[in-house]
């Protein structure tokens, strides 16, 4: 076990899970409690127009997808505040408008783009130093921001009316949670991949949820858990020789069906 | 003379072509204890989001504290209809609380202790002050109703604002509310709007009714003394007509 730990690659992946699990827990719960998983899943398919773009102009993907990612949160904000669409509806609109770009960029790049498989499916054990480094700015970003607004974060999620009249700008405040999200979504891309992102911003909270009732606690768990079955997703993968994004996934969701069964049990001998 | 705190001048709204209210006037003042009643759906909650600014009216005027509801509105303490809600949101007591001066507080991580005292302030008035660290959802209908007076309370208002304060809470916590709600008038005006003619009826001193149309039927004072006053006991009308009996004969049209 430990002499996988020479490697760097296997190095990598692992501070990855780590970082991932922070973005994840942190920002997931808030998407959880405010029950906005389809707009993060909005965001999270948009980046992969960025993606596309990097292809196109030869950059780090990674790089071109965060002001996609971070524009398609700002525009689900303006669309609920400015137009008649729907909130749901907007999110189906750029959703589609993001992995559309994506591919006809891609197809547009010259030659073949033989790792884009990884960015819509995750590879942890592909990870370089570079997106470590990217991980550990963003989640410091993520970090600060609710570190110094949680109270700002946790009333606008709460009671959005009560917050505005209080003189706080809740159009702010949900932008920022937005823009937060769509950082979280480049920070899990490597691993998990756009398709599979949406579960590790929500397996974890959900698990936190069943056992932990307040938000700094189910924040700190959710972090945990993440990163305890992240890794134990990794090494899976990596001993059966499986896809590590899918395994990962999976490995949260037996956590969680698990997990909702000792709850019961728990209630119904209470 | 008693200063004006709400003006509201022949205010009409629409949502798209449907109209909400029309014409409505009304004035409130200090010390009032109004109580606005009216059918579901005959605009009382888009009436509240207008003196908030939470919504601007298609025509007419509205004036709180001598200004424009957005630059005012936080000098009111609103208390919103409890079933909006999702009591499974984690959030304590004292941080429900703690919402009323979230404008004002510098961008920080934790509570100062001018912060944890007014708190605990505000709960000892509505007889809560064992609960600041209770989750929200882990409470009664009556007791969260007044976790959101005392959020209220915070914002240190000269108006409370209340949107159906009593529904879906048990008999005896709706007389507890009440009785709350009257001692706090005793510093501040009290505007509550609600569909149930019934406690509300024992204590307040002005009525308006609100279908589309308002109209003001002013103190019950004048006329009447209030009814648990003369009988020194809380009292509690039953039946629909009971604004009727209450003030005599008035004609809506």
């Amino acid at each position: 076990m430990i002499e996988i730990l020479h490697y760097e690659f296997m190095r990598n992946a692992l501070l990855a899970a780590i970082l991932v699990s922070i973005a994840g827990g942190i920002v997931g719960t808030m998407v959880v409690v405010k029950r906005i998983v389809f707009i993060s899943g909005g965001i999270s398919h948009t980046a992969f127009g960025g993606l596309g773009l990097g292809y196109l102009i030869g950059v780090n993907p990674i790089l071109t997808a965060i002001p996609f990612s971070l524009l398609s949160a700002l525009g689900i904000s303006v669309a609920r505040k400015y137009t008649r669409i729907s909130e749901d509806s907007a999110i189906g609109i750029l959703w589609s408008v993001g992995m559309a770009l994506g591919i006809l960029f891609v197809e547009m790049a010259p030659g073949y783009a033989p790792d884009l498989m990884s960015y819509l499916f995750g590879s942890i054990l592909t990870v370089t130093t570079t997106d470590i480094l990217i991980m550990i700015l963003l989640d410091l970003i993520i970090i600060g921001l609710v570190f110094f607004f949680y109270n700002q974060f946790q009333a606008v999620c709460f009671d959005e009316e009560f917050a505005e009249i209080s003189g706080i700008s809740v159009r702010f405040f949900y932008s920022l949670l937005l823009c937060m999200v769509a950082l979280s979504v480049i920070i899990l891309i490597r691993v998990v991949g756009i398709i599979l992102i949406i579960a590790l911003l929500t397996i974890p909270p959900i698990i936190a949820r069943q056992f932990i009732k307040k938000l700094k606690p189910l924040m700190l768990w959710s972090v945990i858990i993440s990163t305890l079955f992240t890794i134990t997703g990794l090494f899976l993968s990596y001993y059966f020789d499986l896809p590590s994004g899918a395994t990962i996934v999976l490995t949260l969701t037996v956590v969680f069906l698990i997990s909702a069964g000792v709850k019961k049990l728990s209630a119904s001998n209470r | 003379m008693a200063k004006t705190l709400i003006k509201l001048e022949n205010v009409s709204f629409r949502y798209n072509t449907q109209t909400v209210l029309e014409n409505v006037s009304l004035q409130v003042e200090e010390r009032d204890f109004l109580g606005i009643l009216g059918p579901n759906g005959g605009g009382k909650t888009t009436l509240l989001k207008l003196v908030l600014g939470l919504l601007k009216p298609y025509s007419g005027k509205i004036t709180l504290f001598d200004g424009e509801p957005i630059v005012n509105r936080h000098r009111v303490g609103y208390v919103p209809q409890l079933f909006n809600f999702d009591f499974e949101f984690p959030i304590t007591v004292r941080e429900v609380v703690l919402m009323g001066i979230i404008g004002k507080r510098r961008f920080r991580h934790g509570y100062n202790k001018t912060e944890m005292e007014l708190s605990d302030k505000v709960l000892n008035k509505v007889g809560m002050n064992s609960y600041a660290e209770t989750l929200i959802g882990d409470l009664s209908g009556g007791q969260r109703q007044r976790i959101f007076i005392a959020r209220a309370l915070a914002t240190e208002p000269q108006l409370l604002l209340l949107d159906e304060p009593v529904a879906n809470i048990d008999q005896q916590w709706q007389h507890s509310i009440y009785d709350l709600l009257h001692e706090l008038n005793k510093e501040i005006a009290i505007v509550v709007v609600t569909h149930d003619v019934g406690i509300v009826a024992t204590y307040i001193d002005k009525i308006a009714c609100l279908n589309r149309t308002m109209h003001f039927h002013g103190s019950t004072r004048d006329g009447i003394p209030r009814i648990s006053e003369m009988y020194q006991c809380p009292f509690e009308f039953i039946g629909h007509e009971i604004p009727h009996r209450l003030l005599g004969k008035h004609n809506h049209d």
